[in-house]
């Protein structure tokens, strides 16, 4: 249990971020609302759970957030899928990898780029759209974008490896 | 799901300034199309997703592209 931060400070501390997370997610605001709630529930029940020693507090956080999305999408069956950019696959695993410094190092990364291989993945991967969509925004044929997007994931993968 | 959308998605909850600025400076070249339907526009789109587009089109302002021509894009957003 975190015995650092009570659940007020704990509330005080992460609302914004889990808010504006889930609001990144989803598109009613009202949903939005009922599900940050549902999010605090689930943080103040399993808190008891919570092991500082395999992931930090916000981490875990962010899993319970990024899992009650998913969550969400299931019960909702809106579209019915669920979205690229989340996972339900519930490994803890991937918790070591989410970190500041990482996402330091991702930016660092994607700098090292081509501009327009920087812009696949951001377009691709933070926006969500397809490789299609990708390709007519930035008015390139689908081939060459799905080329472009292979060398840069292969690119960052390299680099972020290192 | 890779590392890489595994980190954009996490961007999402912990928003590193660094790659801020990048997605900000990418989104500012390509500014996204794509919006939600409103709930009234929500009552013209059948379950099957299939739009009226004579309902919608007397709620929407007639939009004219650089040519001039006017047309009433319906983009449902794709993002959840």
């Amino acid at each position: 249990m975190s015995g650092a931060l009570s659940k007020e400070e704990i509330y005080l501390q992460y609302k914004d971020k889990v808010f504006a997370y889930i609001r990144n997610h989803v598109n009613s605001p009202e949903d939005a609302e009922d599900l940050c709630a549902d999010v605090f529930v689930k943080i103040y029940q399993k808190l008891d759970t919570y092991d500082s020693s395999k992931a930090s507090i916000s981490t875990w956080i962010y899993s319970v957030t990024s899992n009650t999305v998913i969550d969400f999408y299931r019960t909702n069956h809106i579209h019915s899928e669920i979205p690229e950019d989340l996972t339900d696959e519930r490994s803890t695993v991937e918790e070591e990898v989410l970190s500041q410094e990482n996402l330091s190092l991702l930016a660092k990364a994607l700098k090292d780029l081509p501009q327009e291989q920087m812009d696949i993945i951001v377009l691709r991967y933070y926006k969500g759209y397809t490789l299609q969509e990708v390709a007519e925004l930035m008015h390139l044929s689908y081939g060459v974008t799905k080329l472009r997007h292979r060398e840069a994931l292969g690119r960052l993968n390299e680099m972020l490896a290192s | 799901m890779n590392k890489i959308a595994r980190l954009f998605d996490y961007q999402k909850y912990e928003s590193n300034s660094e790659l801020a600025d990048i997605i900000s400076d990418v989104e500012s070249r390509y500014p996204d199309k794509r919006r939600a339907l409103s709930d009234d526009e929500l009552e013209f789109v059948a379950a099957a997703g299939i739009p009226d587009q004579a309902g919608m089109k007397e709620l929407r302002p007639k939009e004219k592209n650089k040519a001039g021509v006017v047309s009433n894009p319906i983009i449902p957003d794709k993002r959840p």
